[in-house]
C-alpha cells in the first residue's frame, strides 16, 4: 500500500454490515398534560448502526440526541416509526442485557458506595457473585476508584461519578454501548482514559453510540456520525466522507536545510500559485502536554485525594484471543502507568529552542501564511482528520451558532 | 482449606487481611466474636436480641422454645454470613484501603504472600473467589437486589434508627404517661389497645410515605433510568420496592411488637394476685368464641310474607311491597332480641370441634344487651343465667348485676380447689364440664326486670374459651397488621407508579382517609342516602337526589371492598384475649393481599410499565 493509498476514504474495514440498531421513520412528539403537541423533539429520523462501529450523535443542544438515545433505551416511547436493537423492541427486557448505557448526567443513588454500586447492576444483569465481585475490582481499578470504594456516590466530584457511571455501563461487558457526554465534567486524563475504553471497546467488535458536544471526542473515536438540528438529521457518514478536504494535501517530514526546502518547495511551486501553500511547524496538542505533566507529577508520587489514574481497561473488556484489543489496551497503560519518568513513554512535549526559532523564521519567509497544527509525526495523510478548529468551523457552518 | 482473603492496608498500621466469604468463627461465637474484631454495633445488637431470646425462651413463652431457638441459630448463620464483610467495612472505614484478593490459607499467609509479590496482587488470583452461599433464581435475585436498595436507602439516610428511637418512644413512653386504675383490664387496654394502635397509625403513615416517595423520587431524580435500562422487569422492580418496605415494616414492627410483649410481661408482675389470674385466664390468652347459628331472617320474612299474601291476595294499595318487607323483618329481628319483662330466652351453642376445649377449660360469657326503656347513660340491670344441660346436676346458676349497653365477661365454669363455684379465677381453682351429651352449651337467659331487654343477634351474646397460649396469638395479630400495612405500602406505589411525588402522597392519604372513615360510608349506605333521616321511620330527610343516586352506589362498593379489609380487628381480638387464627391470618393474606392489594398492585405495576421514565432533557 503506498502512502497515497492511505487518503482514500476508508470503508470502516473493522465494522460488518450486520446492523445492531435500526430506525426508521423515528418520531417523538411531546405532548403537554391534555395530549396537545407540545414539540416535536425527533422528526422522522432514520438510520442504522453496525456491529463494531463506534456511532456519534452530534447537535446542538435540544437538537434529539437525548431523546433518540432515551428511545434507543425504551425510557421514552416513540409517537412514530420503528426501533429494532439486535432484532428486538427496545422494551424488550432480555435485550437489555447487551446494552451497557452512561446517562449524560449522573443519576446513580448516591447513597450507595463505589463498589455497592457495581454490585446492585451487576445484580440487575444477573452476574453471578464471583464473576460481579471479580468485574468490579477490574472496573473500579480501571477507572480509577479502588482507593475510595467506601465513600458514596453522593460524596463524589462531578468527575468521579462520570467513572464509577462508565463503570457500571460496562459491567455486563455490553455488545452496544450508548455513551452520553461520556467525557462532560472529566479532566483530560479521564477523556483520554474514556476514548481508550471506547476504542478498546470497538476493537473487541462491539458497537458504541457516543452522544457528545466535544467535537474532538467525536473525531478522535468515531467512524461515523449523523449531524441533528431540529430533531432531524442534517448529515451523516463516515468522519472521512464528511470531512476530507479532496482539493489539498498536507506532508508532514523532519526539518531540512533551507536549500532543500526551496527545492521542494519550487517542485511545488511550478504546479500550485504561492498563496495556495501553507507552511509551518507542527506543534503538539494541548491533550499531550498535559498528560505529559501530569505523569511527571505522578512520577514524583504526590498525593492526590480524589481519584486516581485509571489503570489498564478491564481485563475482560480487552477479550484474551485479539492481539489488536491488547494492543489498544497498553495505549491506556502507556498513558497513566506509574512507573519512573525514565521507564515511561511519556509524550515529548515540543519546546520551542532557538533553533526552531530560527527555522521557524526561515518558514516565515518561505510561505506567507502559517495556521494550520500538523500532527508531530512524519505521515501522508488527509489533512484535516485531527484538526478541531477546522472541523468546529465546518459543523458551524452546516448548523449555525450553536444554542 | 485455602479460601481467599481481602488485603487492606493503613498508612501507619500496615496490612491487614480478612477473609472473603462466610466466617465459621463467627457464627459460632457471634456476638464475643464481633466484640472481639470491635466491631461495636453488630455486637451490641446480636447480645441483645440473644439476651432477650433467652429471656422470652426461659421466662415467658416456654411453650414456643424452639422456635425461639430456630430464629436464634438462624441469626447467627445470618451474622457468619455477614460477618467478614461487616469487618472489612469496618476496616476501611477506619481508614485502611483495600488492596486486592489473595488466595491464602490464613490471614498471615495472605499478608506473607500479599508482601512476596511486593504488595501488588496479581489479576488472575481473583479469580475463583469464594462462591455465594444460598443461590436463589436469578429474577428473584434482582428483585432482592431492588429491595435491599430500598432498605439501604431509609438505613443511609438516617430514617431507620430515627423510627426505630420513636417506636419504642411510643411504646415505652405511652403507658408510662397513662395512669391505669390497678386492674388487669385496664393495663392491658393501654399497652395493647392504645400503644399497638399507636404503632399501626406511625407505621401505616410511614409506610404510605416510602412507598411513594422511593418509587416516586427514584423516578424524579432519574435514578430509575439506571435501574430500567436493565434487564429487569417493571413488575419486578415495583415488586423489589414493595418488598423493601415490608422489609423495613417487618423489623420495625417486629421491634414494637416484641417491646409491647415484653412490657405487658413486666408490668403484668406487679399486678395484685387476683388480678394475675385474671390476666392469665381472660387476656393474656388466645380465646376461641362461639356464638348461636344466627336465624335466616331473610328466609323466614319470605315465607311469611308468601304465607300472608295467600292469605289475604294482593297488598293494599299504596302499600310498598319493599317497606312490607323491611317492617316484617324488622319484627322478626325483634323477635329474636328481646326479652320481655318475667320471660326468657334460651341459646344453644353448638361447640363442633372445640368441645374438648370447652370441658376441661375455663368458659365465659361475653354478652351485651340494651334496655327497651330509653336512658342516656348505662343503667344496672338484675340478670339471671342458668348454664348447661337442661334437668341435669351440674347446671349453673348465676344472678348478675350487669349494666346497660356495656360488654360484661364473666366466667361460668370456674370453681375454687374445693369445686365451690367462683365468679373469679382463683389459684389452683379447677372448671367444670358445662356440655350436654351432644356437646351442646344450653344458655338460658330469665329477664326479672320491668323493661325488656335486648340482645343483638351479632354481638348480644358469646362463648369464649380457651385456645392457646397468648404469644403465637400475639404474633398472629401483629401478622395481621403486618397484612395491612402491605396493603398501604401496595397503595402508595400504585400512586407513585403514574403521580409525581407530592400527588402520589396525597393520593395515598386520601386513600387512607376513605379506609378510616369506613363508619360514615356504611351510614350512608345503610341510610341509603348522605343527607339526614327520620330517626323513627328511617325514611330519608331533604332533597338530595343526584348526589344520591350518583354517590350511593359508589359508597356502597367502597364499602363492600373496606369491609374485606376491616373485618379483622386484632388490636381488640389481643386487648380481648381473644384468639387470631392460623385462619383468620389467611382470610387476611387472601383477602387484603390477594384482592385488594393485587388489584392495587395490578394497576400499579401496568402503570409503572406504560409509564414514560424520561423526558426530552435531563432531569423529570
Amino acid at each position: 500500500m503506498t502512502a497515497l493509498d492511505t487518503l482514500q476514504p476508508d470503508s470502516a474495514a473493522r465494522t460488518s454490515t450486520e446492523a445492531v440498531i435500526s430506525v426508521r421513520g423515528l418520531t417523538k412528539v411531546f405532548t403537554d398534560f391534555w395530549g396537545r403537541p407540545k414539540a416535536r423533539a425527533v422528526d422522522t429520523v432514520n438510520f442504522e448502526v453496525r456491529r463494531g462501529e463506534v456511532f456519534g450523535l452530534l447537535g446542538p443542544n435540544g437538537s434529539g440526541k437525548s431523546t433518540t438515545i432515551k428511545m434507543l433505551l425504551g425510557l421514552l416511547y416513540p409517537t412514530k416509526g420503528h426501533i429494532e436493537i439486535f432484532g428486538h423492541s427496545p422494551r424488550h427486557v432480555k435485550t437489555k442485557a447487551r446494552i451497557g448505557y452512561l446517562p449524560e448526567e449522573s443519576y446513580l443513588y448516591k447513597y450507595l458506595d463505589s463498589r455497592e454500586t457495581l454490585d446492585f447492576f451487576g445484580n440487575l444483569f444477573q452476574l453471578p457473585p464471583e464473576q460481579r465481585d471479580q468485574r468490579t475490582e477490574q472496573l473500579l481499578e480501571m477507572v480509577g476508584l479502588n482507593q475510595v470504594r467506601s465513600r458514596t456516590v453522593g460524596e463524589f466530584s462531578k468527575g468521579m461519578q462520570r467513572r464509577i457511571g462508565l463503570a457500571q455501563a460496562l459491567i455486563n461487558d455490553p455488545d452496544l454501548v450508548i455513551l452520553d457526554e461520556p467525557t462532560a465534567g472529566l479532566d483530560p486524563l479521564g477523556c483520554r482514559e474514556v476514548k481508550d475504553v471506547i476504542l478498546a471497546l470497538k476493537n473487541r467488535g462491539k458497537t458504541v453510540i457516543l452522544s457528545s458536544h466535544l467535537l474532538s471526542d467525536v473525531e478522535d473515536v468515531c467512524d461515523r456520525v449523523v449531524i441533528y438540528y431540529g430533531g432531524k438529521i442534517q448529515a451523516d457518514g463516515t468522519l472521512k466522507e464528511l470531512l476530507t478536504e479532496r482539493s489539498s494535501v498536507r506532508i508532514t517530514f523532519p526539518s531540512l536545510p533551507r536549500e532543500a526546502m526551496e527545492n521542494i518547495l519550487g517542485t511545488i511551486r511550478r504546479d500550485v500559485a504561492a498563496d495556495r501553500i501553507q507552511l509551518d511547524n507542527p506543534t503538539q496538542n494541548l491533550e499531550s502536554y498535559f498528560l505529559g505533566v501530569v505523569n511527571r507529577a505522578r512520577a514524583s508520587e504526590q498525593n492526590t485525594s480524589g481519584a486516581t489514574s485509571g489503570s489498564q481497561v478491564a481485563e475482560y473488556l480487552r477479550g484474551s484471543a485479539e492481539a489488536g484489543a491488547q494492543q489498544q489496551a497498553r495505549v491506556l497503560d502507556r498513558l497513566v502507568a506509574t512507573a519512573p519518568v525514565a521507564e515511561v513513554p511519556v509524550p515529548v512535549v515540543v519546546l520551542p529552542t532557538a533553533v526552531e526559532v530560527e527555522s521557524q523564521k526561515k518558514l516565515a519567509a518561505l510561505a506567507a501564511r502559517t495556521v494550520s497544527t500538523p500532527e508531530p509525526r512524519v505521515e501522508v495523510a488527509a489533512k484535516p482528520a485531527l484538526d478541531e478548529v477546522k472541523a468546529n468551523e465546518k459543523l458551524a457552518n452546516l448548523l449555525g451558532k450553536p444554542k | 482449606m485455602s479460601a481467599h482473603f481481602e488485603i487492606l492496608k493503613h498508612p501507619h498500621q500496615g496490612l491487614a487481611a480478612v477473609k472473603h466469604g462466610f466466617s465459621w468463627p463467627a457464627a459460632v461465637l457471634g456476638w464475643a466474636w464481633a466484640f472481639g474484631r470491635k466491631l461495636w454495633v453488630p455486637a451490641l445488637a446480636l447480645l441483645v436480641v440473644h439476651a432477650v431470646l433467652a429471656l422470652i425462651a426461659t421466662k415467658l413463652i416456654s411453650e414456643n422454645s424452639v422456635l425461639l431457638i430456630a430464629i436464634g441459630v438462624s441469626l447467627q448463620a445470618i451474622f457468619g454470613a455477614r460477618a467478614n464483610y461487616l469487618l472489612s467495612r469496618a476496616y476501611q472505614e477506619r481508614g485502611f484501603d483495600y488492596r486486592g484478593l489473595v488466595p491464602a490459607t490464613s490471614a498471615s499467609d495472605a499478608i506473607a504472600k500479599f508482601k512476596a509479590v511486593g504488595e501488588n496482587a496479581p489479576a488472575e488470583w481473583r479469580l475463583g473467589v469464594a462462591p455465594a452461599l444460598f443461590n436463589v433464581p436469578t429474577d428473584l435475585r434482582q428483585i432482592l437486589a431492588i429491595a435491599r436498595l430500598t432498605i439501604k436507602a431509609v438505613v443511609r439516610y438516617r430514617l431507620l434508627p430515627v423510627l426505630a428511637v420513636l417506636l419504642v418512644l411510643v411504646v415505652v413512653g405511652l403507658p408510662l404517661m397513662l395512669k391505669h386504675d390497678g386492674t388487669a383490664r385496664a393495663l392491658v387496654q393501654i399497652i395493647i389497645t392504645y400503644t399497638l394502635s399507636a404503632v399501626t397509625a406511625i407505621l401505616g403513615l410511614v409506610t404510605l410515605w416510602l412507598a411513594t416517595g422511593t418509587l416516586a423520587r427514584d423516578v424524579e431524580d432519574c435514578s430509575m433510568q439506571m435501574v430500567a435500562v436493565k434487564p429487569i422487569a417493571r413488575w419486578q422492580i415495583w415488586l423489589g420496592k414493595w418488598l423493601g418496605i415490608m422489609g423495613l415494616n417487618l423489623a420495625l414492627l417486629g421491634l414494637s411488637g416484641l417491646s409491647i410483649y415484653l412490657l405487658i410481661q413486666w408490668r403484668a408482675a406487679s399486678l395484685p394476685e387476683k388480678q394475675q389470674a385474671i390476666l392469665k385466664n381472660e387476656l393474656l390468652i388466645a380465646r376461641g368464641s362461639l356464638k348461636e347459628v344466627p336465624p335466616d331472617l331473610d328466609a323466614d320474612v319470605e315465607k311469611i310474607l308468601k304465607e300472608r299474601l295467600k292469605e289475604i291476595g294482593a297488598l293494599a294499595n299504596g302499600a310498598d311491597l319493599a317497606t312490607v318487607r323491611k317492617d316484617v323483618k324488622e319484627s322478626l329481628k325483634a323477635r329474636y332480641q328481646a326479652v320481655p319483662p318475667k320471660q326468657a330466652r334460651r341459646w344453644v351453642i353448638e361447640t363442633g370441634l372445640a368441645r374438648s376445649q370447652l370441658e376441661n377449660t375455663p368458659v365465659y360469657l361475653r354478652v351485651k344487651f340494651r334496655s327497651s326503656q330509653y336512658s342516656s347513660k348505662p343503667e344496672p340491670y338484675e340478670t339471671r343465667w342458668e348454664i348447661g344441660p337442661p334437668n341435669a346436676t351440674n347446671r349453673v346458676r348465676i344472678i348478675r348485676g350487669l349494666t346497660t349497653d356495656t360488654f360484661h365477661e364473666f366466667g361460668v365454669n370456674l370453681t375454687d380447689a374445693k369445686g365451690m363455684p367462683v365468679g373469679e379465677p382463683v389459684k389452683g381453682g379447677q372448671f367444670k364440664n358445662l356440655l350436654d351429651e351432644q356437646g351442646r352449651l344450653v344458655i338460658v337467659f330469665g329477664n326479672p326486670n320491668n323493661a325488656a331487654l335486648l340482645f343483638d343477634l351479632d354481638e348480644g351474646l358469646e362463648v369464649l374459651y380457651r385456645e392457646s397460649g397468648f404469644g403465637l396469638n400475639f404474633a398472629r395479630g401483629v401478622g395481621i397488621l403486618f397484612i395491612w400495612l402491605g396493603l398501604l405500602a401496595a397503595v402508595g406505589l400504585a400512586g407513585a407508579s403514574y403521580l409525581s411525588f407530592p400527588v402520589a402522597a396525597f393520593f395515598s392519604i386520601a386513600m387512607l382517609v376513605v379506609g378510616l372513615s369506613s363508619g360514615t360510608i356504611a351510614t350512608v349506605v345503610k341510610d341509603g342516602t348522605f343527607g339526614s333521616t327520620n330517626h323513627d321511620t328511617g325514611v330519608p330527610e331533604g332533597v338530595l337526589g343526584a348526589v344520591d343516586f350518583i354517590m350511593v352506589p359508589i359508597f356502597k362498593a367502597t364499602h363492600d371492598v373496606l369491609t374485606l379489609v376491616n373485618s379483622f380487628s386484632p388490636i381488640d381480638a389481643l386487648s380481648t384475649g381473644r384468639s387470631v387464627t392460623w385462619m383468620t391470618l389467611l382470610r387476611a393474606v387472601l383477602q387484603i393481599w390477594g384482592l385488594i392489594g393485587g388489584i392495587f398492585a395490578a394497576f400499579g405495576i401496568l402503570a409503572f410499565t406504560r409509564r414514560e421514565l424520561a423526558t426530552a432533557q435531563g432531569k423529570g
